[in-house]
């Protein structure tokens, strides 16, 4: 079991690390940001799962907006000639990045010398009006961070398999 | 071996929901795209290990209600909106971990196949899923009788 606070840490360390280092970004906070209301116009949920003797899953939600420029960003190319499956591609991309950080930094914490999970592949979900829910027991740690005039939503699930504890 | 693949998820799924939604459920033609009109929801999990992928189950929020009643015992109408996402989070979990050994079986294999992720639940109305994966992808489409549902897999070998 790993505190809230702890979690929060290292997800937004891994969040951090995968701007700078993959796409010359540094992202921002604003203080108490729960993201605002992403889910009423057109965005994107990219998601990575976690199976071993830890399990849950990472996912990053924005607006089609802040994907675009993430896509331009990662991808090298001009915002408006992006086509959704770049977005897809470059979205799960960094969900996939994303969740490969955090599993190092969480190693390391973990310092048990046995991979802590290995993770499945990456799913993109795109539209208006829906939610993504974790489920209770795994904690639901949320962080926001700016990314140019929008917002990007990470939430991160992760309990500790009942067979290795 | 991909037709054992989705043999195996329709096998998989017509398992669960008699054994743990007692409900029967047969495969129908499935028609190139999941359609659900409506508020619908999604309960997927990922796996990692000597294989990677997803398992996910497509139906209405109305069917997933009726999985809840039937998995808990109770009145649909007495179910909260997180005892139906736990309901559907938990049927396919089951549909992973059956399918997995399965696989296991199939391949003949002493080790676990892969281990699984917890489920996510996506639940709205407008919205479609795309597993990002260079393998084939495989969809079955399921009724039984007033509603229809879907499940999918996406799988590589590492």
């Amino acid at each position: 079991m790993i505190s809230e606070e702890i979690e929060k840490m290292l997800l937004s360390k891994s969040i951090e690390n995968v701007f700078k280092t993959m796409m010359g970004y540094e992202v921002s906070y604003s203080d108490n940001d729960e993201g605002g209301d992403i889910s009423k116009h057109e965005h994107y949920t990219a998601t990575i799962g976690f199976a071993g003797g830890w399990n849950g899953f990472v996912s990053i939600t924005c607006s089609t907006d802040t994907a675009k420029f993430i896509t331009s960003l990662l991808l090298g190319l001009d915002s408006t000639k992006v086509t959704c499956e770049d977005i897809r591609d470059a979205i799960g991309e960094v969900a996939n990045m994303v969740g490969g950080r955090f599993k190092s930094l969480f190693s390391e914490l973990q310092n048990s010398g046995k991979e802590v999970f290995k993770m499945s592949i990456p799913s993109v979900i795109q539209g208006i009006e829906y939610n993504i829910f974790a489920p209770a027991d795994s904690g639901n740690t949320k962080v926001v961070v700016n990314v140019k005039d929008g917002k990007l939503v990470a939430l991160l699930a992760l309990q500790e398999d009942s067979n290795s504890k | 071996m991909e037709k054992h693949f989705s043999e195996l998820i329709v096998n998989t799924t017509t398992t669960v929901f008699k054994s743990m939604v007692f409900m029967d459920v047969k495969e129908i033609e499935f028609e190139g795209k999941i359609d659900i009109p409506g508020k619908h929801v999604t309960a997927m999990v990922g796996f990692a290990g000597v294989y990677m992928g997803l398992t996910a189950i497509h139906c209405s929020i109305e069917f997933a209600r009726k999985i809840g009643a039937s998995m808990l015992q109770m009145d649909s109408s007495k179910l909260t909106n997180e005892d139906v996402r736990d309901a559907l989070s938990e049927i396919s979990n089951m549909i992973a971990g059956h399918f997995k050994a399965e696989l296991a079986k199939m391949l003949d294999a002493e080790q676990q196949v892969f281990e699984q992720s917890v489920p996510s639940v996506i639940s709205g109305e407008d919205y479609e899923t795309h597993a990002i994966i260079d393998a084939p992808h495989y969809y079955a489409a399921f009724s039984t009788g007033k509603d229809i549902f879907y499940v999918e897999l996406a799988m590589k070998k590492v």
